[in-house]
């Protein structure tokens, strides 16, 4: 038994048996959930590459898979990763449900969720590229609803993120054939514009990030949570392995100025374009370009507590997109278009929904108490050292985005009607009210919450 | 380029390229993907191994088959382009086509790749790039990526002749063509989310 088998070969045989189970949902939603808290635990406390003795049987738990010559490795510094993953995919196929979304979601989560713990995986590098493709591929019956035609936002999601393989795959070609003279610098730039390209264009980094909030326009808000929760920080991860596995880029005089400079330039647009919108759709996408560019910045300081921060900085990141997803599902499904002119005074009608959708976008602001704050506080302190006018700016983008979270905060919570109702079911309350107290404790207790899951931070990249 | 000859594949590529922008009909667009496909076989069969050249064209056809079959179903209107769209159009092609022959040589020379692998290519990169940039339909946005990778391939497998890469190249050509279908028939059918 291997730890690539249990990760990749597992979830993705499930993940096709669940297909032919689509009717049967309640089944589906509690394998999925099973399956997913099974494998976070395994991941939470078994050691990778050690022996279980059961009576005179020994199974080792292997950690590299060969295929066609080339492997596939998941030892234990992919035990973060991989815990995280299947806890938030546990929530999210909890959520199914409650959603009200189809129960198809879940065979296809397992499968994006395989093919990308492939891509994280694999050795080489230049394999990843096409994992990834693979599993955007795969994503495609999820953003689409019968009987309507996909929307721009969904056809430019394809098309940008269809892009990067080639370049990543070129780029990391031409690498392969430096490595044998790395003298040639002229090839190398080349090699790096061709993967830094590649990158952006994954990551949706400016300026390539405007197929963002039209995708969370055209898809349910459910669906949008899970697809930019995952493939942005596996991409990111990937990106993180990259650098941390070339000395001379890491070490190059060019890559933290670059990485600043384009991470000042999300932070600062995305807070203005988040300043002048109307919708809380396009805010959820908006959110989360502010979270790809505030952990561009992280991986710009080169620190290994930037990295750490970054490592949990994902935690509050996808328990706010998560809470955010749910409370505009909630508004969607009850027929609320979730812009500012539907849902004035909502807060009157759907109490605990309103409130998880101003909690959740506080904290990816770092609103002082809330999930986020902790990270975002770290990071403004270590770039204020490093450069104080960078830092000034980056918290010109938060309140910006504060500003619009706020502008939301006064519709929302305007006295529209007498009275108070309850429009959400039980199920969406104690969901919704879960989601918001995890983000306060996060935000009042981050020693506790870093320390619970300091045992999966042995093996971070090491970024100089 | 090592074979005059080969100026004709060439030729025929660039003419369906463009035979694509002044259509709208579904038919005659697929059989013009299709005279590419047959006219990069031509080149690369000269190159590369006759079963690896045959292996692209194959996993090219089918997935031409495959959106076929879709689009088939369900496309029937046909809208006319005017005259103005229509010189925008083979007006930008023609700049594209022109900047790459521009660029051939001095890229061949680079990559050590046949001139004519890389004018083909860069011809379909170039044709690619274009068409997902001004079109809005699903089928054609398809198409153009399968056009864009395909073209991308002729260099990369040039150079890079690892079976299990062109493999899971095919596998994504197959998808692509697979999930471009699945978009199609999704439009057209009735059902509740």
């Amino acid at each position: 038994m291997s730890t690539p088998v249990i990760y990749i070969v597992f979830p993705f045989v499930l993940s096709l048996l669940l297909y032919f189970l689509q009717k049967r949902t309640r089944l589906i939603i509690a394998i999925g959930i099973t399956a997913s808290i099974l494998l976070m635990l395994f991941a939470f406390l078994q050691n990778f590459g050690a022996v279980w003795k059961i009576g005179p049987i020994s199974i080792e738990i292997k950690t590299t898979l060969a295929i066609f010559g080339r492997s596939f490795t998941l030892g234990n510094q992919d035990k973060f990763f991989l815990a995280f993953v299947y806890f938030f995919a546990a929530l999210w196929f909890g959520g199914t449900h409650i959603a009200q979304i189809s129960s198809r979601f879940i065979p296809f989560g397992f499968a994006i969720i395989a093919v990308l713990t492939a891509a994280l995986a694999v050795e080489p590098f230049l394999y990843s590229a096409i994992l990834v493709e693979i599993a955007i591929l795969v994503s495609i019956p999820l953003l689409l609803t019968p009987g309507n035609p996909p929307g721009r936002g969904v056809l430019r999601f394809i098309v940008y993120q269809s892009l990067a393989m080639p370049l990543i795959l070129f780029g990391g070609w031409l690498l392969g054939g430096i490595q044998a003279s790395p003298s040639d610098t002229a090839r190398l730039l080349q090699a790096v514009l061709f993967l830094g390209i590649g990158f952006a264009l994954w990551l949706a980094i400016f300026p390539f990030q405007s197929w963002i909030p039209q995708l969370t326009m055209d898809i349910h808000p459910f669906v949008s949570g899970f697809i930019l929760g995952m493939f942005p920080i596996v991409t990111m991860l990937i990106m993180l392995d990259f650098i941390s596995g070339l000395v001379w880029l890491r070490e190059s005089q060019y890559l933290q100025p670059v990485l600043t400079l384009v991470g000042t330039i999300m932070v600062v647009s995305t807070g203005v374009w988040a300043a002048i919108e109307k919708d809380g759709r396009r805010l959820l996408g908006y959110a989360v370009l502010l979270e790809s560019g505030l952990a561009i910045l992280a991986v710009s300081l080169q620190s290994q507590i930037s990295v750490m921060t970054l490592f949990v900085s994902f935690f509050p990141r996808m328990a706010a997109l998560a809470l955010m997803a749910l409370s505009l599902s909630i508004f969607i499904n009850n027929g609320t278009i979730p812009d500012m002119y539907h849902l004035s005074g909502m807060i009157r009608k759907f109490p605990f929904a309103s409130s998880g959708l101003i909690v959740s976008l506080l904290s990816v602001v770092g609103f002082p108490l809330l999930g986020a704050f902790p990270v975002r506080l770290a990071l403004l302190e270590q770039l204020a050292v490093l450069n104080p006018i960078i830092a000034v700016w980056v918290l010109l983008g938060l309140v910006t985005f504060l500003y619009s979270v706020l502008r939301l905060l006064m519709q929302i919570s305007k006295p529209e009607s007498e009275g108070w109702l309850r429009g959400e079911t039980i199920g969406q309350i104690i969901f919704l009210v879960i989601g918001i107290l995890v983000l306060i404790s996060i935000g009042v207790f981050p020693n506790f919450f870093s320390g619970q899951i300091s045992s999966l931070f042995l093996n971070l990249p090491i970024l100089r | 380029m090592d074979h005059w000859i080969n100026i004709l594949p060439i030729l025929i590529l660039s003419a369906a390229c463009i035979f694509i922008f002044i259509t709208n009909d579904w038919r005659r667009i697929l059989i013009a993907y299709l005279v590419i496909y047959i006219s990069a076989f031509v080149i690369i069969a000269q190159y590369w191994s006759f079963t690896f050249s045959l292996v692209k064209l194959i996993t090219g056809l089918m997935s031409l088959v495959v959106m076929g079959i879709s689009i088939n179903r369900y496309y029937t209107v046909h809208e006319k382009k005017v005259k103005s769209e229509l010189v925008f159009r083979l007006i930008a092609l023609c700049l594209i086509f022109i900047l790459v022959a521009f660029m051939v040589y001095s890229i061949s020379n680079y990559l050590s790749i046949a001139l004519e692998i890389v004018l083909a290519a860069l011809l379909l990169i170039g044709f690619g790039i274009f068409q997902l940039g001004i079109t809005h339909e699903p089928y054609k946005i398809f198409l153009a990526i399968l056009v864009l990778f395909f073209g991308f391939e002729l260099i990369f497998s040039a150079n890079e002749s690892s079976l299990l890469v062109n493999g899971l190249l095919a596998v994504v050509t197959m998808l692509i063509a697979l999930m471009g279908s699945y978009m199609i028939i999704n439009e057209f059918e009735t059902g509740d989310e």
